[in-house]
């Protein structure tokens, strides 16, 4: 150093010292310096985000949302509160109705047929009228409403002609809108006006009674003992009311109760079946024919996996559908000897164009009659597939529950490794091209699943895996059909 | 891969091919931006602003020189551009403090000696570092440095005596150089000056 340090060495010295300093930058310059440049290469991983970003909204907002549809409670009162027209027709609102009593109004059908279908369909309005009535005449009602349906049309011109008593009642369950429509709670002031358009019809139903007492006259004694009976205070209506928002939560609910996602592996055993895929006889020479047969393929089963994660949706209560992603290991042995040099020997491959097998040498060091050392040849493939079945519940009612299941699964080969029998049967040759990219299994299984007492799932039994394709392309002249059995273990969560 | 036909694909702006680029002269660039910089983080964002400037200007280097020389330039131009951009570039000190200044063993670095030479110099004065950078190893006249730096040349000629000084300073007491010729070096140099 110090030979350096002369006062015209002085800037030498530095610079050498300086020019030898070197230091690895980080890869994040890199990274840096790449997205800089290529702006547009960042796209993918920006979608990508957009894409991920985009499905937990909406995951958030179904979980907070009844599918983006208004309530019918909402609707009918709505409706109800404004009086406006429908394109369907005319109705007026309930709500006046009771307010003005005496006014000629008019219900369409439109407006029955809704509750009417509400009343058979979901057992709400059924509930509330079943609650204000507190007696078995709920179901009495419930006919009432949907004959009124047939009759509303012959019954217009009269409704006008209301007399005492039926004021008497209308004042009654005006008495009953007010007790509902004063209940603090957003939602059960929702529900109470359902309830109160309830009320309103029955009244209808009450005026009509009275217009046509010959056609409809029991109808009016069941509905004015549903009136007369109703001996429920306003507190257990409003608790009823609170206990209907709580179990009537709308689709919501029910998507996610349908919903669950699925992980499981499955360890096992795969093997093939192997045959010929030759259309044409091959003029194979005499000597090739002489022994074909004295040369056995000796193969053994080898492990297998499976890995997959799956969304489930119960669309019946013994009967759910699933899709997933599922990612395949297969493999199998081959027992053979390796030679001391390689060997010429010949596949047989199909002529694509003209179906016409022919011989195309190769060489190999693989025999599969006796040579110097033993071995173990494994052929195997990895897959991703994307496995759509059905699972059908055999039996089991709360915590353990036994299913069948089946899969049909479109599936992509990313890769693997092959040993090809020669023409002769005597070598195995090294070839993965022959390898299919594209495939399609299907998948029977049966389980039995236990639920634990944190909601888990659990779910353990047997399964078999078909390959239907064979595992090469149509030009290598053996078809090859894997199979795999296996042990699942999955577990399940629900949303 | 030749110089060539890296120049060639970072024309078209192949990612391979600037990525190749950037590997075979990043680590001495960053040596150099590590030498301005106050740290390694900064010098690594001064070695990104400057491969940005080597990529899109790519197309007016003509190859009459080396292309390292080339691309060193831009990467010295971007550092004095960011120093001045940061407004750290006034920081200097006189004569007497440069004198005075104690260079306390554990700052110096001693795995190597290329290392401990950067890290002596690391250890000046902004003002004074950036002016030895510029004279001693880059080979800028103080003319240069002046355009560059916003200085008159008197100013930079006289920052690097002092720079120099005080590097020799930190040197003697890491005993990177021996006492008795760097004072004679210092004499000559100051009887130079």
């Amino acid at each position: 150093m110090e030979n350096n340090f002369y006062r015209d060495d002085f800037e030498q010295m530095l610079r050498e010292k300086a020019d030898e300093f070197k230091l690895q930058p980080s890869r994040r310059v890199w990274r840096s310096l790449y997205n800089s440049m290529h702006p547009s290469r960042k796209w993918p991983s920006v979608i990508i985000s957009l894409l991920l970003i985009t499905s937990l909204v909406s995951i958030g907002y179904l979980n907070t949302n009844n599918d983006g549809k208004e309530p019918v409670k909402n609707q009918l009162t709505d409706k109800g509160r404004s009086g406006v027209a429908s394109n369907n027709g005319t109705y007026t609102a309930t709500q006046s109705f009771i307010q003005n009593p005496s006014a000629n109004t008019l219900i369409t059908n439109n407006t029955i047929s809704n509750t009417a279908n509400n009343l058979n369909n979901h057992s709400t309005l059924l509930t509330s009228v079943s609650n204000i009535a507190g007696n078995k005449t709920a179901n009495q009602t419930n006919n009432v409403a949907i004959k009124l349906n047939r009759d509303l049309l012959l019954t217009e011109n009269s409704l006008a002609t209301n007399n005492q008593n039926t004021n008497t009642r209308k004042s009654e369950l005006s008495t009953k809108e007010t007790i509902f429509t004063t209940t603090p709670d957003e939602n059960n002031s929702t529900i109470s006006k359902e309830v109160v358009s309830t009320v309103s019809q029955i009244k209808a139903l009450a005026e009509l009674k009275e217009t046509k007492q010959s056609q409809v006259i029991s109808l009016t004694e069941s509905n004015t003992t549903a009136v007369n009976t109703k001996n429920i205070t306003a507190q257990n209506d409003k608790a009823w009311i609170e206990n209907f928002s709580f179990y009537n939560k709308t689709n919501r609910k029910k998507w996610k109760e349908r919903m669950a996602y699925e992980y499981y592996v499955t360890p096992g055993i795969s093997y093939r079946i192997l045959k010929s895929n030759v259309k044409y006889n091959l003029p194979l020479t005499a000597a090739q024919n002489a022994n074909i047969e004295q040369y056995a393929i000796n193969q053994i089963p080898a492990l297998s996996a499976e890995i997959g994660a799956a969304m489930i949706y119960s669309f019946a209560k013994k009967l759910r559908v699933k899709a997933g992603i599922q990612f395949n290991y297969t493999s199998y042995g081959i027992k053979a000897y390796e030679t001391n040099h390689p060997i010429l020997t010949t596949l047989t491959l199909n002529d694509l164009n003209t179906g016409y097998p022919y011989l195309e040498s190769r060489n190999t060091s693989i025999a599969n009659v006796s040579s110097v050392g033993g071995t173990t040849l494994h052929n195997k493939t990895y897959q991703v597939s994307l496995p759509v079945g059905i699972e059908f519940k055999l039996a089991g009612k709360e915590r353990f529950q036994w299913y069948a299941g089946a899969t049909v699964q479109p599936t992509y080969i990313i890769g693997g490794k092959s040993y090809l029998l020669s023409s002769d049967n005597k070598n195995y040759v090294a070839d993965n091209s022959m390898i299919r990219k594209w495939s399609f299994n299907t998948g029977l299984e049966t389980f039995f699943s236990f639920k634990t007492t944190h909601g888990t799932t659990l779910q353990i039994g047997p399964q078999v895996r078909f390959q239907v394709p064979s595992t090469y392309g149509k030009k290598y002249s053996m078809d090859e059909k894997l199979f795999s059995a296996g042990l699942k273990f999955g577990v399940i969560r629900s949303f | 891969m030749t110089e060539e036909l890296l120049l060639a694909g970072c024309l078209k702006n192949e990612a391979a091919s600037q990525e190749a680029l950037y590997n075979r002269f990043s680590p001495r660039m960053l040596g150099v931006c590590y030498r301005f910089a106050k740290n390694r983080e900064d010098a690594e964002d001064m070695l990104q602003e400057g491969f940005i400037k080597v990529f899109t200007q790519i197309h007016q280097y003509r190859s009459e020189g080396a292309l390292e020389g080339w691309i060193r330039r831009i990467v010295v131009h971007t550092c004095i551009n960011i120093l001045k951009k940061n407004k750290k570039f006034s920081d200097s000190v006189d004569i007497n403090y440069a004198n005075g200044v104690h260079v306390r063993e554990e700052m110096i670095p001693s795995i190597m000696q290329a290392k401990q030479v950067v890290e002596s110099i690391r250890l000046l004065p902004l003002g004074y570092r950036t002016v030895l950078n510029l004279y001693a190893i880059e080979g800028f006249s103080h003319k240069e440095i002046g355009v560059l730096l916003d200085i008159e040349e008197s100013t930079s000629r006289s920052q690097y005596t002092r720079a120099k000084a005080m590097l020799e300073d930190i040197l003697l007491k890491k005993k990177i150089i021996q006492k008795s010729k760097p004072k004679i070096a210092i004499a000559s140099a100051s009887a130079i000056l």
